[in-house]
């Protein structure tokens, strides 16, 4: 059994290597994070440190992407603020994943009338621009990273909801389950310990592509000055500061780097899930 | 059909009725009184106490909730949406100029995303491992990973300031109202609003076409003796078309959503950026009414698409 | 004018289709040579993955886009006019695109996904004859009608304008008889065509096409693993493994005298009316190969229970006898000799 699990995993393994848009996405995102993990390594400046006397300084050696307004090191923002940004999106797709998976299971396995409610309010939620309803939960309870990763826990699970239920259904018409029925096994311990890791693989690829799709939100919303304080770097945050027409035409490092950060990022990740997605799902 | 779209629009009634009853709970949430948001706030400032008591007696307010919920929204299908509490104009009134213009955006956004996604999915398909399925794959990725305001940005840099081509902004000159004159303003908010939904709509247009493709009655259709373009678009495409439009659905909230980015940056005067205006200023009846509607606009848009769906199926149609 | 009719409608010679699959090739039909009589029934049998199916794909060049014909000739003799070489034409051409569907049609072998589900079943019929003939609407949906009610489709005025799914399996069958017989094509190719059905639903589509084929005179290609509805059905037999035609003959030559050692078994294998209940139904030992393996000797031999040293080393010959049965083995290659 252990031999078998082992091939199964060399044999994903194999055929993720294979494609190599998605082993090139892994690389670029584990360099993106690991640069802002190291951020205090990689650059001797203080993200948040205000000097007003190095201003709009070009860029050169000292400071590789120059300064703004304010004086503050573009390069160390954008690592800085890389961290914030990708921890948003990190924890919120896990978050919101967890809660899909628990209800989806629930859902799916129980079935009657809790089912129909779940997938009524699930309905609900996906017909309902997500960022309007952000947008309302920010006003209501305050920008702050912890907030925001919270609003987007709790509008963003339905997908993944959806994605378990319906699996959970298919699988629950296989006979394996009958037979662990007939030997008395419960009707939790199927649902966790063998439905449950059926449904992982695409969860995971849901999750990751989730992520993108969080970073996404996280910077459309600090660009719109309602996400996590003003003050607090995050990709979004900084390009915001670059919103007016003479900074977009004056100082295009300001608004371009942290933009190209997203996009290299969340590309990366689409790359990498894109990949996930073929090993675990070859049918889509 | 007809029995299909009456169904539909049945079914959209409860959900219609759920959006309202979160909006309502959630003004009933709000710090402040019912009445400040049911008077302008012009009448509100020049009344005492006493009137004010009166006045909440006779409009029900002390009624309980349920009653002032179906007062409430009486008065929202009667067009009588409360007043803003930032600059005291009536909600209604305010939402007159800027529901057509977002609508507008998000239409012309929708049809562009359709036409170009779909063409770009069914060429990618049919070249399916080609130079040109590479291109429109990449560059389909690339479109759903760049942030749109990213995009929004890049074009005002390039078309606007630097070629002059485009004006950086707004939704028309002064005193041009008409709608040739206004097609410069709506040239880059439509693309940049369309761009991510063209990818997805290209992506998954490729895949349901390529799934199609090895279906048996394509087998069939050769089989006949038609033509390449009879086999691709009358039995491949239009049953490819079905899936994709179940997606679009699901994309629709989504594409209206963007309009809150992009007619912030391109001071595009729209539903979107009264609700950003309405949050800064902490307004948020205005937010959450503008926020109903919008809803509501969305929601029936869904329908009109799934009734398209089901005209495309007929075993949607029949069920 | 009745002598200048070529007596059999279709040949195929020395075909060989070949698959490409990620720089894998494989020649899933290997040199076949056959012949369909004007007016006769042809039954190709064989296990699966005896490249029965696509020899009938080849055919009208039906193939997936992985696969191609790499050599050999197919010939069409229409019963006016000239023979058409169908390997002369691309899968894409105008002039095989001609022939599709009105001179030489094909049914599949699973109703439930040949029909495309968003079309009514009339309008796909419909679709058929208004490509290939100069008729109006009006015109179509009578001829159609009229060719339902005689596949015994009960309504045909109300069921032309209903989808496939709602349709039974066997109905659905009908339908597609229809699409392929509506322009009454000369040939018609059946690939496995009751293959999905229930036995009873078997029985009466085939009677259909046993009807239809009198009446019309049509030549069938009948493609099945089933030995029970060779009998039943076809006058002419061509068995098939891996690739290539062991052997070639009427029903009676197949069934009465048969000589390679795999129709043997394949005949041995089938419950005979009459058989006495002690009498075992045998296997053929072992499993079709891979269809990639590279052989150096009869492909059947691994298998074959009367194999020699010899059989391993080299390719057998085809051994044609004079009352036309044909047979590829190297024990029959030696009996001539000798």
């Amino acid at each position: 059994m252990k031999m078998k699990t082992n091939s199964l995993a060399k044999q994903r393994l194999e055929k993720f290597l294979y494609n190599r848009l998605a082993v090139v996405g892994f690389i670029m995102m584990m360099l993106i994070i690991l640069a802002c993990v190291f951020a205090p390594i990689l650059t001797p400046y203080d993200p948040a440190y205000i000097d007003v006397s190095l201003k709009e300084l070009k860029p050169s050696a000292e400071h590789l992407l120059g300064t703004d307004r304010l004086g503050r090191d573009i390069l160390a923002r954008l690592l800085y603020g890389g961290r914030i940004s990708i921890w948003i999106g990190l924890a919120s797709a896990f978050g919101a994943s967890a809660i899909g998976v628990v209800l989806g299971c629930i859902s799916g396995y129980f079935g009657g009338k809790l089912d129909q409610v779940l997938l009524y309010i699930s309905e609900i939620f996906m017909t309902f621009p997500r960022y309007l309803l952000v947008l309302i939960c920010v006003g209501l309870i305050g920008q702050s990273m912890n907030n925001i990763i919270i609003i987007f826990i709790l509008t963003g699970w339905s997908g993944t909801m959806r994605i378990v239920r319906g699996k959970i259904l298919s699988l629950k018409q296989e006979a394996f389950v009958e037979s662990c029925l007939a030997n008395g096994v419960s009707g939790w311990s199927i649902m966790f310990r063998h439905l449950l890791p059926n449904t992982l693989g695409p969860v995971i690829v849901d999750m990751t592509l989730s992520v993108a799709g969080c970073i996404l939100a996280e910077a459309g919303l600090s660009f719109l000055g309602m996400g996590v304080a003003a003050d607090v770097p995050t990709w979004g945050n900084i390009i915001n500061a670059a919103k007016r027409l003479d900074i977009i035409q004056n100082m295009p490092l300001l608004w371009i780097t942290p933009g190209l950060a997203i996009s290299l990022f969340v590309l990366s990740i689409n790359f990498f899930g894109d990949g996930l997605r073929d090993v675990f799902d070859p049918a889509q | 059909m007809i029995k299909y779209l009456a169904k539909r629009l049945l079914q959209l009634i409860p959900k219609l009725l759920i959006i309202s009853m979160i909006i309502f709970l959630g003004l009933q949430l709000l710090p402040g009184d019912a009445i400040t948001r049911t008077l302008s706030p012009e009448i509100y400032k020049h009344m005492t106490e006493a009137q004010l008591e009166e006045l909440r007696e006779a409009l029900g307010l002390n009624k309980p909730l349920i009653i002032q919920y179906f007062t409430w929204l009486k008065g929202i299908l009667r067009g009588d949406l409360g007043y803003s509490q930032s600059t005291g104009s009536d909600i209604a009134s305010m939402l007159k100029g800027r529901l057509p213009s977002t609508i507008e955006l998000a239409f012309f956004a929708l049809i562009v995303a359709n036409v170009l996604g779909l063409l770009f999915g069914f060429i990618a398909a049919l070249n399916k491992n080609s130079f040109i399925d590479y291109l429109f794959t990449t560059l389909s990725v690339i479109g759903i990973s760049v942030p749109e305001f990213f995009f929004g940005i890049a074009f005002i840099l390039l078309l606007s300031l630097k070629l002059g081509l485009l004006p950086t902004g707004g939704r028309m000159a002064a005193g041009k109202p008409g709608f040739i004159d206004r097609i410069p303003y709506m040239i880059m908010p439509v693309l940049c609003l369309g761009i991510s939904l063209i990818a997805t709509l290209m992506r998954f247009t490729r895949s349901s076409m390529l799934d199609v493709l090895n279906k048996d009655y394509i087998k069939t259709a050769r089989s006949k003796g038609l033509d390449e373009v009879e086999v691709n678009v009358k039995h491949g495409f239009r049953n490819a078309l079905i899936p994709v439009m179940t997606l679009l659905v699901f994309r629709l909230p989504i594409l209206v959503s963007g309009t809150v980015v992009i007619e912030s940056i391109f001071n595009y005067p729209g539903m979107g950026s009264m609700v950003l205006d309405a949050i800064s200023a902490g307004d948020m009846p205005v937010v959450m009414i503008t926020t109903m509607v919008i809803a509501a606009v969305t929601l029936i848009a869904s329908t009109l698409v799934d009734v398209f769906t089901a005209a495309l199926d007929p075993r949607i149609r029949l069920e | 004018m009745e002598n200048n009719i070529h007596e059999n409608v279709l040949e195929v010679r020395d075909l060989q289709t070949r698959f490409r699959v990620q720089k894998r090739v494989v020649n899933a039909v290997n040199g076949v040579t056959f012949e369909l009589k004007r007016g006769k029934i042809l039954g190709i049998v064989g296990e699966s993955g005896c490249g029965k199916s696509v020899t009938a794909h080849s055919i009208l060049q039906l193939l997936p886009k992985v696969g191609h014909i790499e050599n050999g000739s197919i010939t069409y003799y229409p019963r006016e006019g000239e023979a058409k070489v169908l390997t002369d034409y691309g899968p894409k051409s105008r002039e095989i695109k001609k022939i599709r569907g009105k001179d030489i049609s094909m049914i599949f072998q699973d109703p439930m996904t040949t029909l495309n589900p968003v079309y009514t079943i009339g309008s796909q019929i419909v679709e058929n004859l208004r490509k290939h003939e100069k008729i109006t609407k009006a015109e179509a949906k009578e001829r159609t009608i009229e060719l339902l009610r005689k596949l015994g489709i009960p309504n045909p005025e109300i069921r032309f304008n209903e989808y496939p799914h709602q349709f039974s399996g066997g109905m659905k069958q009908r339908v597609m008889i229809a699409i392929a017989m509506v322009c009454n094509p000369e040939i018609l190719i059946a690939d496995e065509p009751t293959t999905a059905l229930d036995v009873t639903i078997q029985a009466q589509i085939l009677g259909l096409m046993r009807s239809l084929q009198e009446e019309h005179g049509t030549s069938i290609v009948m493609i099945t693993h089933n030995m029970g509805i060779v009998a039943q059905m076809c006058d002419d037999v061509a068995v098939m493994y891996m690739g290539r035609v062991v052997e070639f003959g009427s029903l009676k030559q197949i069934f009465t005298e048969p000589k390679h050692p795999y129709t043997r078994a394949l005949l041995r294998s089938v419950p005979v009316l009459g058989m006495g209940k002690d009498d075992e139904l045998e296997t053929i030992e072992g499993s079709t190969p891979d269809a990639s393996t590279v052989f150096e000797g009869c492909e059947f031999a691994e298998r074959c229970t009367q194999a020699r040293p010899e059989c391993f080393k080299r390719f057998p010959k085809d051994t044609t006898y004079e009352d036309g049965h044909k047979v590829r083995c190297i024990l029959f290659e030696e009996n001539e000799n000798g």
